[in-house]
C-alpha cells in the first residue's frame, strides 16, 4: 500500500518535469525559428523587391506619357529601363541589385472590346519583363511583369446644334479612370476648358465589366463630321480617339 | 469476543482517517510541486528569449513602418506628387499622419548624384533625438520620376522612437 502510493507521487512529479521538457523544448525551437528569419534580415530583402516592382511599374507608366506626348519616341521604354536598371545599382549599394528586362513594347492603336460587338477600343499600351537578382542573398530569377495602359470607347452623335460624346475611360485590368476633368479632355486639338460644355459621369456595367462613361456635351458645335478626340489621365498618359458623328 | 471485534473496527477506522489524511496532503504537495516546475520552465523561456517587441529588433521594426507607409504613399501616387512638385510641408504632414505618434522622422530627398534636394527639413522631432537615440532605423527608397519625366530621386527615412 504505501508503495503505490509513493509511485503515484513519484508520477505526477514526473509528468510535470517531461511537460517542462516539453515546454522548453518546443520554445527553444521556436525561438530558433524566429532568430533564424530575423537574423537573415529577409524583411530588407522583401523591401527593395517591394520598391524595384513598385518603381519599374512607375516607370513603364512614365515612358508611356512622355512617348505619347507627341507619338514620337518609342525607343524611350528602353532608354528607360537602362537608366533605371542603373539608378538601383547605385541606389541600393552593397546589396547586389541587378534587373534585367526583355519584351519591352510600347504601342498605341485600336483593337475590338469583345467578339460580340463591333466597336473598337483606342488605346495606348507599354509592357516589360523584368527580372531581379540580388546576389547577396543568392536570390535570382525573381520575375515579374508591368504594364501601363491607358484605353477609351469613344461615341459621338449630333443633337441638333450640339455634339454629345459618350466616351468611357479604363486603365490597367479593366479600371475605370476616375477624376477627370475638363482639362483632362480636348476636342479636335482644342481643350474642352475653353469650350463651351458640359462635362458629367456615370457608371455602366457592360458585360460584367464595370466603366466609367463621361458624358461630354459641345454647346453649337459647328466642326467636322468627324470628331478627334484626347484624354489625358492624371499619370500623364494620353489616348487619342477618332470616331465619325452619328 | 464482541468486545474484541469492535476494538479492531475502531482502531482499523482510526488508521483509515489518518491514512486518506496523510494521502490528500501529499497530493497537496505534489500538485504544488508539478505547479512550480511548469511555471519555472516558462519563465525560464521568458527569460532567455527575445520577443519580437524586444529593443534588439527595434530597428528592424522601424524600418518595417518606414518602408510601408512610403510604398503605400507610392502606390497612391502621392509621394512622386509631394517629392516632384516639392511640396515638402505637405509630405510632412502625410507623413506625420500616417507614422505612430510616438515615432520621430528626418526625411531627406536626394537626387541621382547624391546632392541634397530638400533645402528645408522635413523633420518630426528634435535633431538631439536622432543624434543621441541608440536605434535610429533608416529606409532607402528610390522613386524613378513624375508624369512624363525621368528624374530618378533617392529619399532617405530616418526614424526613431521617442
Amino acid at each position: 500500500m504505501r508503495n503505490v502510493k509513493h509511485k503515484k507521487g513519484q508520477f505526477i512529479v514526473l509528468a510535470a518535469l517531461i511537460v517542462a521538457v516539453m515546454i522548453v523544448s518546443i520554445g527553444t525551437i521556436m525561438y530558433g525559428t524566429i532568430m533564424y528569419f530575423r537574423h537573415e534580415r529577409w524583411q530588407e530583402y522583401l523591401m527593395i523587391i517591394d520598391n524595384v516592382e513598385l518603381g519599374s511599374q512607375r516607370v513603364l507608366e512614365i515612358s508611356l506619357a512622355d512617348y505619347t506626348s507627341n507619338f514620337n519616341n518609342s525607343q524611350i521604354l528602353v532608354d528607360n529601363l537602362h537608366k533605371w536598371r542603373t539608378s538601383l545599382t547605385n541606389g541600393y549599394p552593397g546589396f547586389g541589385v541587378a534587373l534585367t528586362y526583355s519584351g519591352a513594347t510600347i504601342s498605341n492603336g485600336t483593337r475590338p472590346i469583345n467578339s460580340v460587338t463591333s466597336d473598337t477600343m483606342h488605346f495606348s499600351s507599354a509592357n516589360a519583363t523584368l527580372n531581379i537578382d540580388i546576389t547577396t542573398v543568392g536570390l535570382t530569377g525573381y520575375k515579374f511583369v508591368a504594364s501601363a495602359f491607358l484605353g477609351v470607347i469613344l461615341n459621338a452623335t449630333d443633337d441638333g446644334n450640339d455634339l454629345v460624346i459618350s466616351i468611357a475611360v479604363e486603365k490597367e485590368d479593366s479600371e475605370p479612370v476616375t477624376h477627370l476633368s475638363k482639362d483632362s479632355f480636348s476636342i479636335n486639338d482644342q481643350s474642352l476648358a475653353n469650350m463651351s460644355s458640359t462635362l458629367t459621369h456615370f457608371f455602366e456595367t457592360d458585360n460584367d465589366v464595370l466603366r466609367i462613361i463621361y458624358r461630354i456635351v459641345v454647346r453649337n458645335y459647328p466642326g467636322p463630321s468627324n470628331v478627334h478626340v484626347a484624354v489625358v489621365d492624371p499619370r500623364g498618359i494620353k489616348v487619342v480617339a477618332d470616331s465619325d458623328v452619328t | 469476543m464482541y468486545h474484541t471485534c469492535w476494538q479492531t473496527n475502531y482502531v482499523e477506522r482510526v488508521l483509515m482517517s489518518k491514512t486518506k489524511e496523510t494521502k490528500g496532503q501529499m497530493r497537496l504537495v505534489e500538485a504544488i510541486l508539478a505547479s512550480f516546475i511548469i511555471i519555472l520552465a516558462i519563465t525560464f523561456l521568458n527569460v532567455f528569449a527575445f520577443t519580437p517587441l524586444s529593443p534588439k529588433y527595434e530597428t528592424s521594426d522601424l524600418e518595417r513602418i518606414g518602408t510601408n507607409v512610403l510604398h503605400d504613399m507610392d502606390e497612391k501616387g502621392l509621394l512622386c506628387r509631394f517629392v516632384y512638385n516639392e511640396e515638402w510641408t505637405t509630405l510632412k504632414i502625410a507623413l506625420m499622419v500616417s507614422l505612430p505618434p510616438e515615432i520621430y522622422f528626418d526625411l531627406n530627398v536626394y537626387d541621382a548624384n547624391f546632392s541634397r534636394v530638400n533645402d528645408a527639413p522635413i523633420r518630426y522631432g528634435d535633431l538631439e533625438v536622432f543624434e543621441n537615440s541608440s536605434y535610429v532605423a533608416s529606409v532607402t527608397y528610390l522613386v524613378p520620376g513624375y508624369q512624363a519625366d525621368y528624374d530618378p530621386q533617392v529619399i532617405l527615412l530616418q526614424l526613431v522612437r521617442e
